[in-house]
């Protein structure tokens, strides 16, 4: 019988090159980047498929305990706690063509979407 | 032959601006632009100087039914009737069928962290549709 591997931890959020370049360019825009810790990813019940995501800068002092810092490719994104049940194992992406350009989540978790990807239900 | 109207600015407020089109068949139609739109297809304009047009399509698709869709292109499309908004140097395209759909609503660009994009707003033939703004249906006349 073969030993049984250890169960991996699962990774909270993988960021994607394009989002961390993104991400670096964001912290490097704001005037008082000094001042800020890094981003934060959070879910908002609003959409009609049930959440979508919300992002914003994060200072120290906003992230608590219980909230979870991913740090990966030279970018800190930190995921609420509330946040953090919906988005576990999600992968952080950025697509910009010339006229949009936006984060993608692409979670694991979510049932389903709404048709433009935006809000989704677990 | 194309036909197409060039339209020049009636109101100008402070962040936008309202321009106004009649076609042939005599409807008219507004349109208002914000500046950052303008400001966006300017700076589009500068990156491919050969596609100096914002088309803007309404789709089937999305949510609620129909979507907004965006594109820059290089000019008219054969074949089609298409209003060109024209506002502070920037260029808008629609098609007839898209007006009858967007007519009075307000063309923005939003630049958040998550996203930025060109957003169709204050849509008066919508009624209100998807939370992402991309989609919507139409008001029962």
């Amino acid at each position: 019988k073969k030993p049984r591997a250890p169960r991996e931890k699962k990774v909270a959020l993988m960021i994607t090159d394009q989002a961390a370049s993104r991400i670096k360019e964001l912290m490097s825009d704001k005037p008082d980047s000094g001042n800020i810790y890094g981003v934060k990813i959070d879910v908002r019940r609003r959409g009609c498929n049930g959440y979508s995501y919300v992002m914003d800068y994060v200072t120290p002092d906003q992230v608590t305990k219980l909230d979870e810092v991913v740090e990966e490719r030279g970018v800190r994104v930190v995921i609420d706690k509330k946040a953090l049940m919906f988005v576990v194992g999600t992968e952080m992406d950025f697509v910009d063509n010339e006229i949009k350009s936006e984060f993608v989540f692409n979670n694991p978790n979510a049932k389903g979407t709404c048709g433009c990807g935006e809000s989704f239900h677990v | 032959m194309i036909p197409c109207r060039y339209f020049s600015v009636q109101t100008q407020q402070a962040e936008e601006s309202q321009v106004h089109a009649t076609l042939p068949s005599g409807q008219s139609y507004d349109l208002r632009i914000t500046d950052k739109t303008i400001k966006k297809i300017r700076s589009l304009m500068q990156k491919d100087p050969s596609k100096k047009y914002l088309k803007i399509f309404v789709d089937s698709g999305g949510c609620s039914g129909f979507q907004y869709n965006f594109k820059m292109v290089n000019g008219l499309t054969e074949g089609e009737t298409e209003v060109v908004f024209k506002r502070d140097g920037a260029e808008i395209l629609v098609d007839e069928t898209t007006l009858e759909f967007i007519g009075g609503s307000t063309i923005d660009f939003k630049a958040e962290m998550i996203k930025q994009g060109f957003e169709v707003i204050a849509n008066p033939n919508a009624e209100v549709g998807c939370s992402c703004g991309t989609s919507f249906s139409l008001k029962e006349k």
